[in-house]
């Protein structure tokens, strides 16, 4: 069978009356079909563009350039960093609002999602204001007489990882808590009832548990990251380069859109196989 | 080219006033100011921002008034969009910004109408501003060395090696993130003299950035960075664009300008290539050469306009802040555009890689 | 000395009160049930011995120790839970080894355990299987061998068959008690199936909202219930409510309400004037068939004939208004009653027992 018969069958398969979920897969439709002519179909041009005139020079250039390695390299440690912060400070977080009495439990809600629900901009901007040469913090170390010098705080790659881990960890907690939430208390009193100390059932069960929530929050986190834009822009202060301001200025200011298209397809590309390990690192929970 | 141009305006400006006085049916003409039907509405794309009320009171209400055209702001200039929209020929736009090197950018790339010499009337602007057939110098803008006065209410840098001089004058500094002007900035500091700066010495430049590269602690990318960094206290020391200084300066921010040896550069307006109402987008074009729109224009946002006459109606106070204001242009130097046009896409990424080694 | 003890254990969570003052001892290999209602209290009270939760009140001894202030970790009790509660990110093995583990065994010992405590349970080969790849019967079994494998000093069951199919439990019930037996283990068991508590114990304690209303062996609790709601709770029954009238020649002479009169074995403490239930169970009546026995007659009509297999049931409406169910074995001449004909039996002395209703002896 040829791969256009193949496709056709299952096409035929999918739509047809012998499958048994053809109503939900036609009630999809109409979403599917908004994703692919919005989504779909303009990214793929746009990233058909770098061989639209019969070379590949532009996807050469953009998987071989130093440039190019460095600054993907530099996107990828900067995902991974911001993926680690966003666990250790997001995952008890997670598990503060799945244990907190229910008082806490909403202002725990309500303190996450209200910058959730900020713009991105006035939350990177909040930083500036907090972490600048006159900002909240040197300001009162400069009164307390602990500093004389303002410290630089701002325009660094710390500040670039601050200010995308508090954009980014809403992303991280929620799968993290709906995942706890659902964990059978039953299975904590039960490590402890057969000899577990408290963190033997934390990394023993607990821990464990919760690593499909941890690992699809990760990807988000990570995913997310890889694209980021605004916050290095602005607090990074042009010292931190990830790779979507590189695109953008293959955009905007060189009007290189061959070249531009070639580096979001390298950025897909590495996206995609990070999703795809981590995809493949949760088979292993298959089992259970 | 100059010479032809001039020959054409003031052939055009002939050729109307002929029309004019042999056809008594003026009247007529008048109301078929452009072929077609009249649209209601035009759009004209800018920077926005302060720019666009500037715009609104120097010019575009004006043109509504002659030609009873709502004109609809948008913004930002964005060559890229432009670009789009020729090529996916739907254009939107009648008229747009196009600062600094863009407008090269989209002459090379076809991207722009050739100006109406016949409705734009340029005569009365100097040489420089009428080389192109496919642009129009709007103003001219200086990418120019700001300070704080709190960090300096005395003596401060007064060049680019002034500037590179971190043990007098201490303090963190902000440059633009990108070559252009900075290489030259970098030249300048190392002792090349302006009139021999093109071709540049890329080289020699970047190992002069390499000594500056550890004081700036900001790369800004957008025109309102530098004075709010300054104002803000992040930096001591940055370059900017004359007019958002300006506009600063004049609420009393505690900062100031220093034009020696800042770098000069056209901000040009133009047709999109395949605009709905391009007629009226040349319309637009020839209401901004009023020398006193200019002069509005330039009391509101500090960049003036380029006719020549222009300056003679521009207030005492706003003149020194003028790049093109005597005393100030023969201090500036201009860039540029052709050399950045050929050599920008590998200097800019030996920039970016530049950059990464200095992170 | 008792392997357990509870002494006025009492416990409330906001304005429930889950258990009011329970006192209760285990002998060294007593198989002890707690059964009761749903909310009754059973599962507070088996998470407090454990030390998932903490008592309001009262104390709670293992061997003679007070372990109030023990983790749960500390106490060595082998607990298994009302869903099992298997980890099932970890395999059978694993999961069965995991007290072990925790107690830091060695490599060589914990699989020896692991591997005694699954044949114990007939799941010798499926080590490798995770919880989900298991039957509920299956899983029920390596919770149990998991609770066993580090020698507890106590097994704490709760509800462990209430998932299971009937036949699947009846045989659990069966390997359960042959294998505490076997270990002489000290068992404390939540059920709410009468049934099941009646089969596997040796003593039985009945709660109710939060109190033990009885704790006895099982035939005490289901032939001589020390309260109407344990009558009613365990098994099926038959209620009267009367009043002693007289006592004569060792026998209380009752009038019920319905207006009949009933004659029953004299009880310690009843005098004439108490308010009384006097409880029947469905199999004790005899059928008379016409004769009369004198005492304690009955007849009325049947409502409802159920056929049972190996018994047969019969709801009567006794001739005065009362309702009365009967069971009895199965039988050829069964056939001839059906809904609508007459029944008559009559009731010895000896299987009326009567239980003081509250408050009647002030
Ligand atoms: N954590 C808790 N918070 C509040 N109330 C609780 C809690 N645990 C139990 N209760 C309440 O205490 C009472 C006794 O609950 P318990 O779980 O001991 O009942 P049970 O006898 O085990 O019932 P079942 O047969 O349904 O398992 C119930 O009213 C219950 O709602
Ligand atoms: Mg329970």
């Amino acid at each position: 069978m040829t791969a256009s018969a193949g496709l056709a069958a299952s096409f035929r398969y999918t739509f047809g009356r012998g499958n048994p979920n053809r109503r939900q897969v036609l009630l999809g439709l109409p979403t599917v079909l908004f994703l692919l002519f919005l989504f779909a179909i303009p990214v793929a041009r746009f990233m058909l563009l770098p061989i639209a005139d019969g070379t590949i020079e532009p996807y050469v250039k953009a998987l071989t350039g130093e440039l190019f390695l460095l600054v993907i390299w530099n996107t990828f440690k900067i995902a991974a960093y911001v993926t680690l912060f966003s666990f250790l400070l997001g995952y008890p977080v997670a598990y503060f609002l799945t244990v907190a009495p229910p008082v806490w439990r909403l202002i725990g809600f309500f303190c996450v999602l209200i910058p959730f629900w900020t713009s991105i901009l006035v939350r990177t901007y909040a930083w500036l204001v907090i972490l600048g040469r006159r900002g909240i913090i040197n300001e009162t170390l400069l009164s307390a007489g602990i500093i004389e010098t303002p410290l630089a705080m701002l325009h660094s790659t710390p500040a670039v990882l601050l200010g995308m881990v508090h954009v980014l960890m809403p992303f991280f907690i929620f799968p993290v808590y709906s995942v706890m939430q659902r964990i059978d208390t039953n299975l904590i009193s039960a490590a402890r009832g057969l000899g577990a100390p408290d963190w033997r059932v934390f990394l023993s069960v607990y821990l464990p548990l919760t690593l499909p929530g941890v690992l699809s929050g990760a990807t988000l986190v990570f995913i997310l990251s890889m694209g980021f834009f605004i916050t290095p822009a602005l607090l990074g202060g042009g010292r931190v380069t990830m790779i979507s301001v590189l695109i953008e200025q293959y955009v905007n200011t060189f009007l290189d859109w061959q070249f531009a298209g070639a580096l979001s397809a390298v950025l897909l590309a590495v996206t995609l196989i990070a999703y795809g390990l981590m995809k493949w690192a949760m088979k292993g929970d298959k089992k259970w | 080219m100059p010479q032809f141009t001039r020959d054409r305006a003031l052939l055009s400006a002939g050729s109307a006033l002929a029309l004019m006085l042999l056809a008594p049916q003026g009247a007529a003409v008048a109301d078929e100011v452009c072929p077609g039907e009249k649209p209601s509405t035009i759009v004209a794309n800018a920077s926005g921002g302060a720019m666009a009320e500037a715009m609104r009171n120097a010019f575009t209400n004006d043109f509504e008034e002659l030609y009873g055209i709502d004109v609809i702001d948008t913004s930002p200039a964005d060559v890229a969009r432009l670009k789009a929209m020729v090529e996916a020929n739907n254009v939107e736009w009648a008229v747009a910004e196009l600062p600094g090197q863009d407008v090269l950018l989209a002459e090379r790339e076809g991207l722009l109408e050739p100006i109406d010499r016949d409705i734009v009337d340029m005569s009365g602007f100097p040489a420089e501003a009428r080389e192109s057939d496919y642009w129009f110098a709007k103003s001219a803008y200086a990418t120019v060395l700001g300070y704080s006065t709190e960090a300096f209410p005395t003596e401060h840098p007064k060049s680019w090696a002034e500037f590179w001089d971190v043990e007098t004058y201490p303090g963190p500094r902000s440059l633009r993130d990108d070559p252009v002007d900075n290489l030259e900035y970098a030249l300048l500091a190392d002792g090349v003299a302006p009139e021999d700066l093109y071709p540049l010495d890329v080289d020699r430049a970047f190992e002069k950035m390499d000594e500056i590269a550890p004081h700036i602690t900001v790369w800004w990318a957008s025109g309102q960075q530098p004075a709010q960094l300054l104002l803000d206290g992040e930096v001591v020391l940055a370059s900017g664009w004359n007019g958002r200084f300006y506009g600063l300066i004049q609420e009393g921010a505690p900062l100031d300008i220093e034009w020696n040896e800042g770098m000069i550069k056209l901000s040009a307006y133009g047709v999109p290539k395949g605009a709905p109402h391009a007629c009226w987008g040349q319309h637009y074009l020839q209401v901004m050469t009023d020398p006193k729109r200019q002069a509005v224009y330039a009391e509101e946002i500090g960049y003036p306009g380029l006719h020549l006459e222009s300056p003679q109606y521009v207030s005492e106070e706003l003149a020194p802040y003028l790049p093109t204001a005597p005393g100030n242009i023969e201090r500036l130097v201009w860039t540029d555009l052709e050399w950045w046009t050929e050599h920008g896409p590998e200097v800019r990424e030996r920039w970016n890689l530049w950059k990464l080694s200095h992170q | 000395m008792s392997d357990l003890s509870l002494k006025g254990i009492a416990k409330h969570f906001g304005d429930v009160v889950a258990l009011e003052h329970v006192d209760l001892e285990l002998a060294r290999g007593e198989f002890t049930t707690i059964l009761g209602p749903s909310g009754s209290g059973k599962t507070t009270m088996l998470r407090i011995v454990a030390g998932f939760e903490h008592q309001d009140a009262g104390q709670v001894l293992v061997r003679g120790k007070d372990v109030t202030q023990l983790a749960p970790a500390k106490r060595n009790m082998g607990m298994v839970f009302q869903n099992y509660a298997l980890f099932p990110h970890m395999t059978v093995a694993e999961n069965v080894a995991f007290p072990l583990r925790m107690r830091r065994t060695g490599r060589a010992e914990i699989r020896e355990r692991v591997g005694w405590s699954l044949d114990t349970v007939a799941l010798g080969g499926y080590e490798e299987r995770y919880p989900s790849q298991l039957s509920g019967g299956q899983q029920q079994r390596v919770a149990l061998a998991r609770a066993i494998v580090f020698d507890p000093e106590l097994l704490l069951l709760d509800e462990p068959f209430g998932a299971l199919d009937r036949k699947l439990r009846e045989q659990m019930q069966l390997e359960v008690k042959r294998l505490q037996r076997r270990l002489n283990l000290t068992t404390l068991f939540v059920t709410h199936d009468q049934e099941e508590a009646l089969i596997l114990s040796d003593s039985i304690a009945v709660m109710n909202a939060g109190r033990i209303e009885q704790l006895g062996t099982p035939r005490a609790v289901y032939a001589e219930p020390a309260s109407r709601f344990v009558a009613d709770f365990i098994g099926e029954s038959n209620l009267f409510q009367g009043r002693v009238r007289a006592i004569t020649n060792g026998l209380l002479v009752i009038e019920t309400e319905a207006g009949h009169t009933l004659h029953a074995r004299a009880r310690d403490g009843l005098v004439e004037g108490h308010s009384v239930s006097a409880l029947v169970r469905p199999e004790r009546p005899q059928p008379t068939d016409g004769g009369l026995s004198g005492i304690n007659d009955f007849e009325g009509e049947i409502i409802e004939a159920v056929y049972m297999g190996e018994s047969e049931k019969y709801r009567v409406a006794l001739d005065g208004g009362l309702e009365f169910l009967v069971r009895w074995p199965g039988q050829g001449e069964a056939r001839t009653r059906s809904e609508g004909g007459r029944l008559a039996f009559s009731i010895s002395p000896d299987d009326l027992h009567v239980i003081a209703v509250d408050g009647s002896k002030k």
